[in-house]
């Protein structure tokens, strides 16, 4: 079953450029969806056209067959799909129980948020003791553990994840990735966006390749860390800028 | 020694209220970094409604902050709705937004200029001229109320910003508006909201104003200039900042002013920022920007 | 007009035309003088256009920092202060005449701009602006309290000793010549690479600076240089005015003229000022002398400087360039 789906998305910032040249993509419930690409392929423009963060200029986003391209962010949010960004965005001179609660912010009633926040904790006891510490003191691993936390605390159907290994130490990758097999478990539908191929696929079900805002090709994820098109996107790209790497 | 008590003492008093007046400066700069320069313009027409909600009602200026405060939020709100929110996504917005607000600091002078005059006015109530003596120490009455409502309000605010739910985001907003997008924050609702807050406590400050001290039409530029220096001098966008911030310099400015005379308070203000931007461009609970 | 549009017709590059204009204008206004000495009815038209070559000096200066590097400065009416009571006290005291010292005064301006540009410029955006803010109440603070120059009251100055027909003269040339530099400095600096680096830092200074622009420096040298003129207008309208006093100089008005000045115009482009330093006083002359001054002229300069910066952020040449209607004439950037 599709949960969500791009059709023919057309965007990019401001006055600039198109950043996502109509690329039309679909996500299958329940998987691990690994998005690679190189530097510029639209792949944060991406989950920020489905967040609602940037609104596409042409072309329309569908979750559960609903359209919701043009919806305000906390109303996507409401409808179960969250982003968990590439800096984290934790709020710095919070407490990690406050950055909790604001994940809960579009959900008012009180008993619920408090049931899910344990929730929550159970998966992560490492945040549980550093719940009245500011965000901003703790090490980068604790914050992206923070971060897709906050994100659990309204109950995603689809969680976005914009590169959850950078600038972490290599264990701590392992760690969150784990963590983000368990969510799939739970049923949580993953699209993460990866610069560590390898790593990104070995743990996905699915990959896609971007290369200059469009879908340059897909397929389960064992067979496109293979497939001789990648070797020769990112070796070419490579290639053409490093003249010596070609000679 | 009992002398430099009495100074502390008069100063943390006028500090508490500098507080109030700044808070709201700092607050809209946090929350969507607008430098609001007509705050101050905007107090003094508070102080005028306070003044002229005394002459002719007969309404104690204390009372007026009760008309003050939800008149000034509404006219924030107004204001922000159709000058500010237009002004969105353009390069250099807080520039653009000082402008503005200088534009509007303008309008709103020459208008009180246009039907007040420039004569000096005060509210005198008769609290205003009294004094209490507690042992050797003495405090104007006035001054203790005008105190007294400023701490309680930004009591209030603290409360506010930090239990409820829309307060959490206001402070959300602060520290990262993506962020604060990205868990469902309405952050232009939320913009408003701080933005008729801080014309709110324009309003509140200039009805205890109203009987502190004299005011006419220009005078805001002084203050806006005092009031920003406190501000920096706190750390942009930090509520914590302003207020320590305007309870040094309140201690400080009041200190000069019983050592060379009232004529060098303001003084103190603008060298603190000069010092301030010497030693710490970004304050002192600042972070640095960029 | 005819004549115009031949001159246009003969040279085939307009840039060429552009020139020809711009001299030819410029010496008629040399000139102009002339007329009045023969047929002693402009004291008028010269004092206007003596008003208005000061206000083109000033916004032209402030648009090196404030339009080009994007830092608005409500500081200025500080160095023009600074000018006049510099020339004014040495005219009091030495009998030095101001046209002499009206470079000095702009030097020393200048060596102010230095010193405080070293302070206030090492922040990046508001506090900048604040900082100015503080600067002019500042200033008028210890002016106001500073009895050798007058205090509050002011000081007065010897009248210049020529016959009134022509006393106005040597302010017109004063200021004429001070504009002519002012304007030219201004074009220098525009395309010059310091221009290209003021305005990557307007753009994003965070940039400029990991493009490898020191930044401070070109912000404090802009500050110093848009100093100078303010420094020199003011040594030769002090002397004009024959007064000085705190609240002729001292005053947020004033520095609100200098932005609004280049809003109208569009600031940021060479000709932004002096296109708006004509309208402005030109408009002012109309409107003053019509409706006289009130303090709803406060009122109207704000709501003019909203309705800019809300629809016409670019000023006319900005808007005129968007449009690509902007004509040659006036393109010098």
């Amino acid at each position: 079953m599709v949960i969500l789906e791009l059709e023919k998305v057309t965007a990019g910032y401001g006055m600039g450029p198109d950043i996502l040249n109509g690329i039309s993509v679909r996500f299958e419930a329940g998987l691990i969806h690994c998005l690679i690409g190189p530097n510029g392929a639209g792949k944060s423009t991406l989950l920020r056209v489905i967040a609602g963060l940037l609104r596409p200029r042409s072309g329309r986003v569908l979750l559960d067959g609903k359209v919701i391209s043009g919806m305000r962010p906390d109303q996507i949010l409401a409808l179960g799909a969250c982003l968990i960004p590439q800096d984290r965005c934790l709020f710095p001179d919070m407490t990690v129980r406050e950055n909790l609660l604001m994940g809960a912010y579009i959900e008012r009633d009180r008993r619920q948020i408090s049931r899910r926040m344990e929730e929550v904790l159970a998966l992560f006891p490492e945040i549980q003791r550093k719940l009245d510490q500011r965000a901003g003191a703790l090490s980068g691993g604790e914050q992206q553990m923070v971060a897709i936390a906050r994100g659990l605390m309204i109950q995603p159907r689809v969680m976005m994840l914009d590169e959850p290994s950078l600038g972490l130490a290599p264990l701590v990758v392992d760690r969150i990735f784990e963590t983000i097999c368990h969510l799939k478990e739970r049923g949580i539908t993953i699209i993460i966006v990866e610069q560590n191929v390898r790593k990104g696929l070995a743990y996905a079900d699915w990959g896609y390749v971007l290369d200059m805002g469009r879908l340059s090709f897909e397929g389960p994820a064992p067979e496109v860390i293979r497939d001789p098109r990648l070797q020769e996107l990112y070796l070419g790209r490579l290639a053409l800028a490093n003249p010596e790497v070609r000679a | 020694m009992s002398q430099g008590l009495q100074v502390l003492i008069l100063g943390l008093a006028l500090g508490g209220v500098y507080a109030l007046m700044a808070i709201g400066v700092s607050l809209t700069y946090g929350v969507m970094r607008i430098l609001n320069l007509a705050h101050a313009a905007f107090m003094v027409l508070g102080a005028y409604v306070a003044y002229w909600a005394f002459r002719i009602l007969h309404l104690d200026p204390l009372l007026s902050i009760f008309i003050n405060g939800p008149l000034f939020f509404a006219i924030g709100i107004l204001l922000y709705r159709t000058l500010f929110v237009p002004l969105a996504g353009r390069p250099r917005y807080t520039e653009a937004t000082l402008l503005l607000s200088f534009g509007l600091a303008m309008g709103v002078e020459g208008l009180m200029g246009a039907w007040w005059t420039g004569i000096y006015r005060a509210a005198n109530p008769a609290y205003a001229t009294r004094s209490l003596s507690l042992g050797s120490f003495y405090i104007p009455e006035g001054q203790m109320y005008a105190t007294g409502v400023s701490l309680g309000m930004l009591l209030a605010l603290w409360l506010f910003l930090h239990r409820t739910r829309i307060g959490r985001a206001i402070r959300a907003t602060m520290q990262n508006r993506t962020a604060a997008q990205i868990v469902g924050v309405d952050v232009e609702g939320i913009s408003a909201l701080a933005f008729g807050l801080g014309m709110a406590s324009a309003g509140i400050s200039g009805s205890l104003l109203s009987f502190l001290s004299p005011f006419f039409p220009g005078k805001h530029w002084q203050w806006i200039a005092s009031l920003l220096s406190l501000v920096v001098l706190g750390g942009m966008g930090s509520l914590i900042g302003t207020v320590v911030g305007a309870m040094v310099l309140a201690v400080t400015s009041v200190y000069v002013s019983s050592a060379l005379g009232p004529t060098w308070s303001p003084a103190t203000f603008y060298a603190a920022l000069f010092l301030v931007l010497l030693l710490r461009p970004q304050g002192l609970f600042g972070r640095k920007e960029g | 007009m005819a004549l115009l549009d031949q001159t246009r017709a003969a040279t085939s590059s307009p840039l060429e035309a552009r020139s020809l204009i711009l001299a030819g204008l410029t010496v008629g206004l040399l000139l102009l003088p002339v007329v009045q000495v023969i047929t002693d009815g402009y004291n008028y038209v010269l004092h206007v256009l003596t008003v208005i070559f000061m206000y083109i000096a000033l916004a032209s200066g402030w648009n090196i920092i404030g339009g080009y590097a994007g830092y608005t400065s409500l500081g200025h009416p500080v160095f023009f202060a600074l000018g006049a009571y510099f020339s004014g006290v040495l005219l009091v005291y030495r009998g030095w005449s101001p046209f002499w010292t009206a470079p000095l005064a702009g030097l020393m301006a200048t060596l102010f701009g230095l010193v405080i540009g070293l302070i206030t410029l090492r922040t990046r955006g508001p506090a900048f602006v604040i900082s100015t803010i503080a600067l002019l109440l500042l200033a008028r603070l210890v002016l106001d309290n500073w009895e050798w120059v007058g205090g509050s009251n002011g000081l007065s100055l010897p009248m210049i000793g020529w016959p009134y027909r022509f006393y106005k003269i040597p302010f017109y040339y004063g200021m004429l010549i001070t504009a002519l530099a002012a304007v030219w400095t201004s074009y220098r600096i525009r395309h010059s690479k310091l221009g290209l680096f003021l305005r990557a830092i307007a753009m994003d200074e965070v940039k400029a600076e990991v493009a490898g622009v020191h930044t401070s420096m070109c912000k404090i040298i802009a500050f110093a240089i848009s100093a100078f003129f303010a420094g020199v207008c003011g040594a030769l309208w002090g002397y004009h005015q024959t007064y000085l006093r705190p609240t002729i100089f001292l005053t947020i008005g004033a520095a609100a003229d200098l932005v609004l000045i280049n809003l109208v115009g569009g600031r940021g482009t060479v000709a932004g000022p002096v296109l708006g330093a004509a309208l402005r006083i030109g408009l002012d002359e109309l409107v003053v002398n019509q409706l006289g001054s009130t303090e709803l002229n406060i009122t109207a300069t704000g709501l003019l400087m909203i309705l800019i910066v809300l629809f016409f952020p670019g000023g006319i040449i900005g808007a005129l360039r968007e449009r690509g209607r902007l004509p040659r004439l006036l393109d010098w950037d």
